[in-house]
């Protein structure tokens, strides 16, 4: 595998979840079942009493459900539609990748929030606590409370915004924004 | 990296996912009939034998792939044999150089690190996988600027370039195993 | 050569071993972990320690690293056999820790 595929490699496996955790579960939940309903077969072909249930009881149950059956199979189809949006899912893990020369680079989203937000906070003169960024899959959103009777221009400090997430350059690409809440705190 | 296809963990999901909701939706399908469908026979004789033997290998290919569930970890990043015997240096020593190299960078909390073996067509090898725990409106492009040169003087120290993939976290997990706290 | 036959104690022979790896590799002898086995016969011995190492950025950095514990394991080597008196197999040394220090100039 030459390098690069590698990096891809690496990447995608910070970037999204592998999923692993989910079909040793999965696995687990299907053995215990089939350690039972092999233990019960076993126990009728060779003529004994059963665990529990005979098979014939069980597909008796089945063909003619009670409510408890009914119950138990509406639990079992939660089950199942669980690990089907599991497969189905992307499962990001909230991280971007930031080209590197040299190594391949994943940030939490946070961090690169935490970036975003304090460039914003600086070109805008407000205080710290003022400033609340959010980092999404695509988008970046920057909320800033600002003081009252100092007016703040949303358009250049998006732009601001815009040119530093530009020198990072994630991946995959963020736009962010940059708003101005409608109303101020009065005070520094 | 980690061993795990996520292709084939999804495709397993997937499956057994889709046999649950059709065996609950064919028990539903008894109680309030929507289609016709024949009714299972019960089991006797030969056809127990088999349920049971289906069972037995649904059981042992389940443990087999749990079993083969390895992250790939190993400890070192660096492993030369000759004659005269093994050289090998711990990925542990990476995060102790690179760590103490980001110490005078405020915006780091901690460093640690791990190797993970790479499956490869021609080659295999190890990767090293540096976590950097970065404090809250880090300067990141520093930061990472940073990490790439300690990582490239390392290079040097270590004559060899390893890949290494770098990971900027905040600090809300729960630590890392040998975890080095910078400050 | 004065004949006669000298009886090491395993445990003994360890902390010798352990002795010298740390002169070699110029660390604490209470970091360093020794194991010897038997290889067909010969003495295999695996070692495992920090290395004594300067600072990425040290402005008089040190030679390669694994250059330097491969110039160690010649020296344990060395030392061992003449020391022991035994017949050394394989010497594997594996460095688990950076043990950074500024080098201080030796006059």
């Amino acid at each position: 595998m030459t390098e690069q595929a590698l990096y891809r490699r690496l990447v995608r496996r910070s970037l999204h979840r592998s999923r692993s955790a989910a079909v040793v579960v999965a696995l687990v939940l299907l053995s215990l079942v089939a350690v039972y309903v092999g233990i019960e077969a076993t126990l009728a072909a060779l003529g004994r009493g059963p665990l529990l249930i005979t098979p014939a009881d069980a597909v008796a149950a089945l063909e003619n459900p009670t409510t408890i059956v009914l119950a138990g199979a509406a639990v079992v189809a939660i089950i199942g539609i669980v690990f089907v949006l599991l497969a189905l899912l992307p499962g990001s893990r909230g991280r971007h990748e930031v080209p590197n020369e040299r190594l391949a680079v994943v940030v939490d989203d946070s961090v690169l929030a935490g970036a975003i937000g304090g460039v914003a906070q600086r070109a805008s003169g407000v205080a710290p606590s003022r400033v609340v960024t959010s980092v999404s899959k695509r988008r970046g959103a920057v909320t800033i409370t600002p003081t009252s009777g100092v007016p703040l221009d949303s358009a250049a400090l998006s732009a601001t915004a815009q040119d530093f997430v530009h020198t990072l350059q994630p991946r995959p690409a963020v736009k962010v924004g940059v708003t101005v809440a409608a109303n101020g705190v009065v005070g520094a | 990296m980690t061993r795990s296809n996520r292709g084939l963990n999804r495709g397993i999901l997937a499956i057994v996912g889709l046999l649950l909701i059709a065996l609950s939706a064919w028990v539903a399908n008894r109680a309030y009939p929507v289609i016709e469908l024949p009714a299972v026979p019960v089991p006797e004789g030969a056809t127990l034998w088999i349920i049971a033997a289906s069972a037995l290998v649904v059981v042992l290919l389940s443990l087999a792939w749990i079993v083969t569930r390895g992250r790939g970890r190993t400890h070192a990043v660096l492993t030369a044999t000759d004659d005269s015997g093994t050289v090998s240096i711990d990925a542990r020593v990476a995060a102790d150089l690179i760590a103490q190299d980001l110490e005078a960078l405020a915006d780091v909390v901690s460093v640690s690190s791990s190797a993970f073996r790479t499956t490869g067509r021609k080659r295999s090898g190890v990767a090293l996988e540096l976590r950097v725990v970065a404090r809250r409106h880090a300067d990141l492009r520093h930061l990472v600027d940073t990490v790439t040169r300690s990582v490239e003087i390392f290079d040097e120290a270590l004559e060899t370039r390893i890949p290494v993939l770098l990971h900027v976290a905040t600090g809300v997990r729960a630590s890392f195993t040998h975890e080095q706290r910078v400050r | 050569m004065i004949p006669g036959r000298v009886a090491i104690s395993s445990r003994a022979l360890e902390r010798t071993v352990a002795a010298i790896a740390a002169g070699a590799l110029r660390v604490p002898p209470s970091t360093v972990r020794v194991t010897l086995a038997d290889e067909a016969g010969l003495l295999g011995v695996s070692v495992t320690a920090p290395l004594r190492t300067t600072a990425l950025r040290s402005t008089a950095p040190a030679d390669g690293i694994v250059t330097r514990v491969q110039a160690a394991r010649r020296g344990i080597r060395a030392e061992l056999t003449e020391l022991a008196g035994r017949e050394i197999g394989r010497v594997n040394v594996t460095i688990s820790r950076a043990d950074i220090r500024e080098e201080k100039r030796v006059r």
